[in-house]
């Protein structure tokens, strides 16, 4: 009887110990770790995701650069530069997304899920793992960007805040793709289509065209989109100029993604980790 | 008096002449191409792949590009919309010869009494309907963004009939990379970048004298652009010369070189 009183009374306290925020705080940072060294040792999907945003700046800049620059009178790479950023932020969660896909189905999951682990740990490993991978792609188009003639004049303050902008953003993009990806049935084209989606997004913002030159039906859309906002506040971050509204609209829009993906994530990811 | 019939099973494969069983194998075997083709949905993509090119860029640089006098970007577009058609048709094809390769399909194919050629061939009338599909809906796609031809009959008849050829020529090369390259991963890596880049600086999209000096020799002469430059030339008024064939005429001939070398290494490699 005694026996199984401390028994009991043991389980409550791992299961206490197991909900408070000194254990999802350190579980997340082993986890985070584990992550980041899972992602470094596949050499292929590093290099994919850190060269082919670099060439891609360097492709539009020499293609459309000089007439983008003509009609707009300002260096096209302070569109183009953040652009890409973006783009290489939100592109390679699909990496993470895939990889949350095999691990439910080699079973990870549910192996960490039997495990005194807190529940969310998981899930803010990954996506503060995005948010590493973020920083590095960014710091790379920079570099790029900077051997090209992207300069920062308002100072470092505003420097480091133009590269919090995609760390911050693409981290609440990728809460959302992981809640896609862990909803939805493994092999499910669906984080595809949301790669396609993006795509399209690519083409449709302020810093691939100016927006005037976008037909008039589809201005409001394009000034809208999540990455446009996003786009104009770090141009204005590089250049000067307004601040105020864009920060809003993007952090509605990390609001939004976050908010979006925060539930479902969980909740799928409690389903993905004991169905069986 | 023949001895065959004393072994079941034989006589039935000889009683068919060689040249109907062929024909047969040829004809199963292309079928098994094109059902696959169809239920992967490529048909589809087949639209999607240059509707999206055209829409994407048509959109958001128009009004930017006609700002340039006896500038018709739709007109201008129309080449490089076709041409990504066909490459599309020839990633697919890599594709499809790549996962013949790892899931040992070729590896069987090679103890069946079957001439070697049969396979290649089937292949090869699988990628040409694709083609044909992919350039149909690539011109439906320029139509769409106000491409209207402009060569009369016969510039029509031919730019089709040169963009045919590139696209055949492609898919062969394809189709040799991915019997080479062996594994679907290693194909599309193979694939992705180079088209990527010599798509983009090509004066498909932007006219030469609007890149930078010193990559104006390359954007200009790389194999892309000369089919731009050919195809443009034969949807206008002005005759076909033989100075601006003569590089895509070259180019032709070196890739239908470098399939030949590519099916060949492919087809010894399956053999070992």
């Amino acid at each position: 009887m005694t026996v199984d009183a401390v028994q009991t009374t043991a389980a409550a306290d791992v299961a206490k110990r197991e909900r408070s925020l000194a254990t999802w705080f350190a579980n997340s940072r082993v986890l985070t770790g584990r992550q980041i060294v899972v992602y470094i040792r596949n050499v292929p999907t590093v290099l994919q995701s850190l060269i082919i945003p670099a060439v891609s700046l360097v492709l539009i800049k020499v293609v459309l650069g000089d007439t983008v620059g003509e009609a707009t009178g300002q260096d096209s790479l302070y569109g183009t530069v953040p652009l890409m950023i973006l783009v290489g932020s939100m592109g390679g969660s699909m990496v993470s997304a895939i990889r949350l896909n095999r691990e439910r189905s080699t079973g990870l999951l549910a192996r960490l899920y039997v495990m005194p682990i807190n529940r969310a740990a998981d899930l803010t490993s990954r996506v503060a793992a995005e948010a590493v991978r973020i920083l590095a792609v960014t710091l790379i188009l920079l570099a790029v960007g900077y051997a090209m003639g992207f300069r920062f004049s308002q100072g470092v303050g505003s420097a480091i805040a133009l590269v919090a902008v995609p760390v911050v953003f693409g981290s609440a993009y990728a809460v959302l793709v992981l809640a896609i990806a862990v909803s939805s049935p493994s092999g499910a084209p669906l984080v595809q289509y949301l790669g396609l989606l993006m795509n399209v997004l690519m083409f449709f913002n302020s810093g691939f065209s100016p927006i005037d030159a976008y037909p008039g039906w589809l201005q409001p859309i394009v000034a809208n989109q999540p990455m446009t906002p996003g786009i104009d506040l770090m141009r204005s971050l590089a250049t000067g100029g307004p601040i105020t509204e864009n920060l809003i609209k993007v952090a509605v829009w990390a609001a939004i993604f976050v908010g979006a993906g925060v539930y479902p994530a969980l909740v799928g990811y409690r389903k993905a980790a004991t169905a069986r | 008096m023949t001895t065959h019939t004393d072994t079941p099973g034989a006589p039935q494969a000889i009683s068919v002449p060689s040249g109907v069983r062929t024909l047969r194998q040829w004809q199963t075997l292309t079928s098994r191409g094109l059902l696959k083709v169809l239920r992967n949905g490529e048909f589809m993509f087949a639209f999607i792949a240059p509707a999206f090119l055209a829409l994407c860029f048509y959109l958001p640089l128009r009004k930017v590009m006609d700002s340039a006098p006896g500038m018709d970007y739709g007109q201008f577009l129309m080449p490089i919309i076709l041409l990504q058609a066909v490459s599309f048709a020839g990633t697919s094809a890599a594709m499809r010869s790549s996962f013949d390769v790892s899931r040992g399909i070729n590896t069987r194919f090679r103890v069946l009494p079957m001439a070697g050629w049969v396979p290649l061939t089937a292949r090869l009338a699988t990628n040409v309907v694709l083609l044909c599909v992919s350039m149909l809906c690539g011109v439906v796609a320029c139509l769409i963004i106000g491409w209207r031809p402009g060569g009369g009959i016969a510039g029509t008849i031919g730019l089709f009939a040169i963009t045919l050829g590139i696209g055949v020529l492609l898919a062969l090369v394809a189709d040799g990379l991915g019997l080479v390259a062996g594994t679907p991963e290693a194909t599309s890596q193979f694939l992705g970048l180079p088209t990527m880049v010599l798509g983009m600086v090509s004066t498909g999209f932007v006219p030469e004298e609007r890149f930078p000096e010193w990559i104006r020799g390359f954007a200009r002469n790389q194999p892309i652009s000369q089919f731009v430059d050919v195809m443009r030339v034969a949807d206008s008024s002005e005759p076909m010369t033989w100075s601006v064939a003569a590089p895509t005429v070259c180019w032709c001939a070196g890739l239908a070189a470098l399939a030949g070398y590519l099916v060949v290494a492919g087809t010894r490699k399956a053999r070992r």
